[in-house]
């Protein structure tokens, strides 16, 4: 499905060009070895080898101290070394039904704000997500392969940087990924909602629906019918009302979206792709191969058949748009 | 320099043999993830971590490369791999390796370009030779083009990295690397009066060269 690239990944005959500029840069290559002096160690985050027994019997004076003087609620969040750090930046969030400003939010405790509060949440090392008035978060399991959280009411700008699918928010209508990105998530009391991607790209999951969300874009989330079709924030007023209807099953809307799609509404239509078939699918390829020819080695047939690979392909391939808005166009086709 | 096999201890028992080298990344015979190096690395296993180094030492290069004098370069790679190492027990995701090593050339080379002393190479004793000319006069054009690109285009053309090879290590989306690559490279061409080869779309990038 892929034709050869050399530039991308040396198949096909080599460009000339390129291998000339290769082979002049070849002297600029990375060559030499590591030099890590004997004396380098790498350095504990926290140390404790230097506290001497002294400062142990203190601590630990002072840590029965504190046990004994405790207020009767201690608040599990506040005591917890594990888990999410997090700072209350406005007003006096609860963890775990307890009031805390700072501390850390293990597995399995939640994070509730009142109105006009705000709490910065640090995603291990990989982001920050500050909560919203009104919000509850939960985290729901934290290791290496996978960071996911849960919104169930309220609101959070995340912000990530991290390889993709490392950052996951589940919300009562869908499942946002992060893919790297910075976006802002809102779940309103009846469990819907909305996703506004500021940079990078979010992909929405829930049984059956799959969205993508690039930055300049945003989807409803629908309670009990998962994420709703992506509009560029430029669009909402022209296209949005369209795209309801058509989401909530008025199959006439499609011809209303496509009559209207301009070229920043191509993440509309690409979303389109996945969620109708047989004519109405073939309507969209030709619409959106006039905003955006596909590659030449995405063929009509195979995305009219749901290749995968073809849709992958088409997708990363406007992902430069989405991304950047600024990738050459093409003239549409003479009909 | 020669890939010479060490064997590392992994995590759930079990060692693996890897190539380690400066610039040898790729001729690895069983190559355990960035994540178990990591935390060999963390434990203390020096083999773990000059594996990482060959492993991404090319993506620092790179980087730094992108931004300072070639003359400074190396030692600037060095210097981002010893403050790696000596922080690495703080890095509590090891699988963001990637994004974190190239975090800290970025803000490693940004210092330096701010630190007082001239930006530009010094000046040689007598005339390059022909090659390591040649080199230069490609490498500035690249850092003549819009950030965006120069350091995909550096890690292509230099390093030699394949598309999805920059993505894996730097932790960008595929997609974006593949648009650097064609957009940057069309405008390296246009800035080295390359004619553009027959049938590209090159009205829009064309727009985008810094005057």
């Amino acid at each position: 499905m892929t034709g050869p690239d050399y530039l991308w990944d040396r198949s096909g005959p080599p460009d000339p060009d390129v291998a000339r500029l290769e082979a002049a840069l070849a002297p600029l290559r990375h060559r030499a070895p590591l030099q890590l002096p004997d004396t380098a160690r790498p350095r504990r985050p926290r140390r404790t080898a230097w506290i001497g027994g002294g400062a142990v019997l203190a601590a630990a004076a002072a840590l029965a101290l504190w046990w004994m003087l405790r207020p009767p609620a201690a608040p599990a969040c506040a005591a917890a070394t594990d888990g999410f750090r997090f700072e209350a930046v406005a007003g006096a969030p609860r963890c775990d039904g307890a009031t805390v400003a700072r501390g850390w939010l293990p597995v399995g405790a939640a994070l509730e704000t009142g109105a006009g509060d705000a709490v910065r949440v640090d995603v291990a090392d990989i982001g920050k997500v500050v909560l919203g008035g009104g919000s509850r978060l939960a985290l729901v399991a934290s290791s290496p392969r996978e960071h996911r959280l849960a919104l169930t009411r309220g609101q959070l700008h995340a912000r990530v940087t991290a390889p993709p699918r490392l950052f996951v928010v589940e919300t009562p209508a869908a499942t946002a990924v992060d893919l790297g990105c910075e976006y802002e998530l809102t779940v309103g009391g009846d469990g819907g909602g909305l996703l506004r991607v500021a940079s990078g790209l979010v992909e929405l999951e829930a049984p059956g629906r799959l969205v993508v969300v690039p930055s300049g874009a945003q989807a409803r989330l629908r309670a009990g019918r998962g994420p709703g079709t992506p509009v560029a924030l430029a669009s909402v007023a022209r296209l949005g009302p369209a795209v309801d209807r058509f989401d909530a099953g008025d199959q006439a809307a499609l011809a209303e979206i496509l009559a209207s799609a301009g070229p920043v509404d191509t993440v509309t239509l690409w979303n389109l792709l996945l969620a109708v078939d047989g004519d109405a699918r073939g309507r969209v390829f030709d619409r959106l191969s006039e905003l955006s020819p596909p590659p030449e080695w995405v063929l009509r047939d195979a995305v009219l058949a749901g290749d995968a690979q073809a849709l992958r392909e088409w997708r990363q391939a406007l992902e430069g748009e989405w991304l950047y808005g600024d990738l050459p166009t093409k003239t549409p086709a003479p009909p | 320099m020669e890939a010479a096999l060490i064997w590392m201890a992994l995590p759930r028992g079990g060692r693996l043999a890897v190539a380690a080298g400066a610039g040898e990344g790729r001729r690895v015979a069983d190559s355990p993830s960035v994540a178990d190096l990591v935390r060999a690395a963390q434990r203390g296993q020096r083999d773990a971590f000059a594996a990482l180094y060959d492993r991404f030492g090319g993506v620092v290069h790179a980087v730094v490369l992108a931004r300072v004098p070639v003359s400074d370069a190396a030692d600037l790679v060095q210097d981002v791999f010893l403050a790696a190492y000596e922080r690495l027990g703080a890095l509590r995701e090891p699988a963001a390796f990637p994004g974190w090593i190239v975090s800290i050339a970025r803000n490693r080379a940004i210092d330096h370009l701010r630190a007082p002393r001239p930006i530009d190479d010094p000046p040689e004793t007598g005339a390059p030779p022909a090659p390591v000319a040649e080199a230069h006069e490609v490498l500035a054009a690249i850092r003549a083009l819009p950030e965006t690109y120069r350091e995909t285009l550096v890690l292509r053309l230099v390093e030699g990295f394949t598309g999805p090879e920059i993505a894996e290590r730097t932790g960008m989306q595929p997609g974006s690397v593949r648009v650097h690559l064609h957009r940057g490279m069309t405008l390296l061409r246009q800035r080295l009066g390359i004619a553009p080869p027959a049938g590209a779309d090159t009205d829009r990038a064309a727009d985008e060269v810094e005057p």
